[in-house]
């Protein structure tokens, strides 16, 4: 499955007792570093980059469960390593759009059922053999055979592993049973890796990413050396990179703040206003990066009344959740989701907050005074707070929602697909792999219980049309009828953050993953 | 047969008994948990094909009483068996860091027995005077604030604002831990503030106990100083409480262990059971238990039986 926020990477959803200590920690360390002298100006800053040195990244672990496999990993250190090791034929840019890694071209036949990729020229493995054809092959047929259980098997299962094969060391054709024109969407999803061809077990690294393997012991660190054959004219700059696993959070934040390591992904949310521009630890913010959803299943009551969806998604006080639960690090959502993607039906009127309407609304669906529990708990960034400040708001319309709170790390388990009112948090992808994966038919994530055969037929309509305009017009009417009728309360999209010491520099933001997407090959220390 | 003899059997025997309760409460108790390793190792990834495939492949879909048996066979033959998610052996998994979780216990269980003593010992010879009101303020305080705000505490204290200890006690493999002594001094700090109360009152009360007897009276007006009464006369017979004191701090230490661990990142066994219970990693949890459960066992047996042979009455009724 492509990046989605795993339960336990993500308990970043501090709990109470980690907020406590949190606060603390970061309120006397932002107490002491207040009072030193401001860091020279930005002006002295653009020196051109140094080559050397070791980044020290402290990243929460997953103990003895930590894995090397690029194809079976769940933990974020994992994913992490991943990144930092191994390409894909496609990935996202800062803005999550599709962009070509270690695919050079990609052309679809007129009705797009057969493609040809030709592979970047010149890519070698860090074993120094060459990269060809016949390595995206095997990839791919790992990837796409059941049996091999790899988290990408979902992402192009509608690929028959015996219909992609190498026409030429540098061309890779893929025979689709059905037409896909956005099979290079699928192909940038962050499970599917290449791999060199006759790869059985990955506990000896072999890549064509930017930095090579060098070390690991799992749930305490993990080195990686420059790869000096990388293709960029200029980077690594970095010597090595040194992923430390935590498995504190508070830990994990004093170690930024005593030089024990450089950087930390995922800062957390309530202490990142602390930081200063030009602080000794600082911020790097990926707007719209991430969203904590609410859902109503549209099978079960009182979901089941379209006038009790619009109701609920006109109670709420967007304007207020955001500020409340999000300070400055994030937007007001529509209930649809990625503003960043270019399809996004920016056009459709703002749902605006009416709790008048939802009440005369709730009459007419003869629901007044209704009573209903959210399914929450510290499983995400605001998940909590989210829930607890609508509860407060759908008073306003006469709905009295009780909180029905587990424990974080047992949040997505079992109950998650099956409440009426829940909460659950994404990070940004392109839409027709968020659609693929929470609101068509045959979604493995379906919050909503969606089965709309209308938005089915809009969907696969899009999938199969080369014309990105006339594309474009299918994916707006799926989002029309999703702003009219759909099950989710998009209140709010919110930054990615990250926190890194004032000699980091060359970390770029991205929306599709922390650090950057993990992207250190511009990373110089000073 | 010797009554002694007699007592250590029953003794040993009850702590089998113990051992074998506690197992299959931990076992029993983590598999009522909700989700499982499999769903745990897929995270939100836990599709019920995905599910169901994974927990075959670990045997989470015999019963639980057979798994139970099945383990419980495996640990009396010495085999701790093989954690779930990577099948590591656990003695692998536990390793190393069963030895830095010792020296952590160990260090502090050296530092509390003669800081304990002397408080309590010094606060007994005048109760309510300023040494004791202020160690009584200063340790109960302490014992109401939970462990690890102490620790968050005296890490941004000492390690973020003066710099003068590591905030976090990463733990370098190649290295003895002896090497950098001062990965150790917050954690063991943060284990003594908490311990410090009981034990104190704890000698305390007994050192007043024993100051009050008509033998130490009698001592005094023959003119013996009072660190001499003290030292020589009244503290031999503070030992045995206090080792009875000792013994009941254990369990609260190796709780305390887990805290410690985890706020400073110290790589023992505490931390290793903290993930091992996130990751429902049945065999590391349950060995970590039965690990704990016999140093319990232990420290109480042992510290009973040497109570017994260090008061000739109990070592003549028993």
């Amino acid at each position: 499955m492509t990046g989605q926020r795993k339960h336990r990477d993500d308990l970043r959803g501090l709990s109470r007792r980690d907020l406590l200590r949190l606060g603390v920690a970061a309120a006397a360390g932002a107490a002491w570093t207040g009072g030193i002298v401001r860091a020279p100006s930005a002006a002295f800053a653009q020196a051109a980059p140094t080559r050397g040195g070791t980044l020290r990244i402290g990243q929460r672990g997953g103990g003895a469960s930590e894995t090397l496999s690029p194809m079976r990993n769940v933990n974020e250190i994992d994913i992490m390593r991943t990144h930092v090791l191994y390409e894909r034929l496609y990935a996202y840019d800062a803005n999550g759009g599709v962009v070509p890694q270690l695919a050079a071209d990609a052309s679809p036949n007129p009705n797009a059922t057969v493609w040809r990729i030709k592979i970047l020229p010149g890519v070698v493995w860090h074993d120094g053999s060459p990269f060809t054809a016949n390595d995206v092959v095997y990839s791919l047929q790992y990837i796409a055979t059941k049996a091999n259980n790899a988290n990408g098997y979902t992402e192009i299962a509608y690929i028959n592993p015996s219909n992609i094969r190498a026409l030429d060391p540098s061309t890779v054709e893929i025979r689709l049973d059905q037409p896909n024109a956005l099979l290079t969407t699928s192909l940038a999803a962050r499970t599917i890796w290449m791999v060199k061809d006759g790869t059985k077990t990955f506990d000896q690294p072999n890549g064509t990413g930017p930095f090579k393997f060098q070390s690991f012991t799992a749930g305490e660190r993990s080195v990686f050396v420059r790869n000096s054959a990388y293709r960029t004219h200029n980077g690594p700059y970095l010597d090595a990179l040194e992923i430390i696993s935590f498995s504190d959070e508070t830990a994990r934040l004093n170690a930024l703040q005593t030089n024990v390591t450089d950087v930390m992904s995922q800062y957390p949310l309530p202490l990142a206003k602390t930081l200063t521009a030009n602080g000794p630890i600082r911020l790097l913010r990926a707007p719209r990066a991430f969203t904590e959803t609410m859902y109503m299943a549209v099978d079960l009551p009182p979901f089941t009344d379209n006038r009790v969806r619009r109701a609920f998604r006109l109670m709420i006080n967007r304007d207020q959740m955001v500020k409340t639960v999000l300070g400055e690090f994030g937007v007001v959502g529509n209930d649809l989701f990625w503003p960043t993607d270019p399809d996004y039906a920016s056009q459709l009127p703002q749902h605006a907050y009416d709790p008048d309407q939802a009440k005369s609304l709730l009459r007419a669906a003869g629901k007044e005074n209704l009573s209903v529990s959210i399914y929450t708990g510290d499983a995400g960034p605001g998940m909590l707070d989210s829930a607890t400040i609508l509860a407060e708001q759908a008073k306003n319309a006469g709905v009295t929602i009780t909180l029905n709170k587990v424990p974080g790390d047992q949040y997505y388990t079992a109950q998650y697909l099956k409440v009426a009112l829940g909460q659950g948090g994404w990070s940004a992808r392109p839409l027709t792999t968020q659609f693929a994966q929470v609101l068509n038919s045959t979604a493995p994530y379906n919050e909503t219980h969606f089965h709309n055969a209308d938005f089915d037929k809009l969907t696969d309509q899009a999938r199969k049309t080369i014309d990105p305009k006339k594309r474009r017009e299918l994916w707006v009417a799926a989002q029309t009828l999703l702003w009219n009728e759909g099950g989710y309360i998009i209140w709010g999209f919110q930054d990615n953050l990250d926190g890194y010491a004032a000699k980091v520099h060359g970390l770029t933001p991205s929306v599709s993953r922390w650090l950057g997407a993990y992207n250190f090959t511009d990373v110089y220390l000073s | 047969m010797n009554p002694l003899l007699r007592e250590i059997v029953f003794r040993l025997g009850a702590g089998v008994l113990t051992l074998l309760a506690a197992s299959a409460l931990i076992y029993l108790g983590v598999s009522a948990l909700p989700g499982d390793a499999a769903t745990a190792a897929l995270g939100r990834d836990a599709t019920p094909q995905l599910v169901e495939g994974l927990r075959k492949q670990f045997g989470l879909d015999r019963p639980v009483l057979e798994r139970y048996g099945n383990w419980l066979a495996g640990f009396v033959r010495g085999d701790l068996g093989h954690s779930l998610p990577t099948g590591v052996p656990v003695a692998h998994v536990i390793g190393d860091k069963l030895w830095n979780t010792v020296v952590l216990a160990g260090v502090t269980m050296a530092l509390l027995v003669p800081l304990a003593t002397i408080l309590g010992a010094v606060s007994a010879l005048r109760p309510d005077g300023i040494v004791d009101q202020s160690t009584a303020a200063i340790t109960l305080s302490l014992i109401a604030t939970p462990q690890f705000v102490i620790g968050a505490i005296l890490a941004v204290v000492f390690a973020v604002w003066l710099k003068w200890l590591p905030a976090v006690s990463l733990i370098d493999p190649s290295r003895p831990i002896f090497a950098r002594p001062s990965i150790l001094v917050l954690p063991v700090v943060t284990l003594l503030a908490a311990a410090l109360a009981q034990s104190v009152r704890m000698i305390r009360a007994t050192m007043i106990e024993v100051l009050d007897l008509p033998y130490i009276e009698a001592a005094r007006l023959n003119g013996i100083a009072a660190w001499r009464l003290v030292l020589r006369h009244a503290l031999p017979n503070v030992v045995a409480p206090a080792i009875q004191v000792l013994a009941y701090n254990v369990p609260w230490l190796l709780g305390g262990v887990v805290i410690v661990e985890s706020v400073f990142e110290y790589r023992g066994v505490g931390l290793t059971l903290i993930t091992a219970v996130q990751t429902r990693d049945l065999p590391t949890v349950e060995a970590l238990a039965m690990l704990t459960t016999i140093v319990i066992v232990a420290t109480s047996f042992f510290a009973d039986i040497t109570v017994i042979l260090l008061n000739p009455r109990l070592r003549r009724r028993a």
